[in-house]
């Protein structure tokens, strides 16, 4: 999707449904080898994005023009069913024209 | 000879006089417009206070419509929201920005990032994952 012309971020809003260190973000990242932009909340206050975005396991495709969301998505967070993110990427491509 | 060199020169005097003494006022080949004297304003106005000046008011024709692709000047107001239509929240962050996918985003730098930067970046769709650690 990258290539494609999108742009993709990772946000770890929660550790254990507590606020993430930097460690937890390094370990998260590390454990899954991620290669796109990884990111935690700054310190104050450190659960904004989950207060804002509601909860894990949504993804959010935003128009950067206007700054809307152009489609929120709901992955499974039971393990069935599709995540966010493959579910995303898959309308992302779509969206950029691949 | 001498007295032809004073001639010329007594003419070009004349000829600079009626100028107002202005060389600029002299075109490329040395002639001068003696149909218009400056600092006459018995003659008639000049041209430019003779025809209406422009509206003010209204933009010129490139700020009118900006391309599509322009950046805007600043990050959308509020109200913010999380659904479907809704402006997604100015939020900030900190962490490793890995624009490129080249590699496990721990070995780039662990700096501040923004959907402000993400509007910035010039491109067209960002995916934003929430995500939880156990």
């Amino acid at each position: 999707m990258v290539d494609a012309g999108g742009i993709v971020v990772e946000v770890l809003a929660t550790k254990s449904f507590g606020a993430p260190s930097r460690a937890d973000l390094d370990s998260w990242i590390q454990s899954g080898k991620i290669p796109v932009t990884s990111v935690k909340d700054v310190a104050n206050p450190p659960t904004r994005t989950i207060d804002a975005l509601e909860r894990r396991e949504l993804g959010y495709i935003v128009d950067l023009k206007t700054m809307k969301i152009v489609e929120r998505i709901d992955g499974t967070t039971t393990g069935i069913g599709d995540t966010a993110v493959k579910i995303g990427m898959a309308r992302m491509l779509k969206l950029l024209g691949k | 000879m001498r007295r032809l060199a004073v001639f010329h020169s007594l003419a070009l005097a004349g000829l600079l006089a009626a100028c107002g003494g202005d060389l600029r006022s002299l075109d490329a080949e040395g002639f001068a417009d003696l149909s218009r004297r400056p600092g006459d304003i018995a003659v008639a106005p000049a041209d430019d206070l003779a025809v209406e000046a422009p509206d003010q008011a209204a933009p010129a024709a490139d700020l009118a419509s900006p391309p599509d692709l322009a950046v805007a000047a600043g990050y959308p107001p509020g109200p913010y929201g999380n659904q479907a239509g809704a402006v997604i929240a100015p939020l900030t962050w900190e962490g490793y920005v890995n624009e490129a996918a080249d590699a496990v985003s721990t070995t780039k730098p662990f700096v501040a990032y923004s959907m402000e930067a993400v509007r910035k970046s010039g491109k067209a769709y960002a995916f934003v994952h929430v995500a939880e650690f156990f």
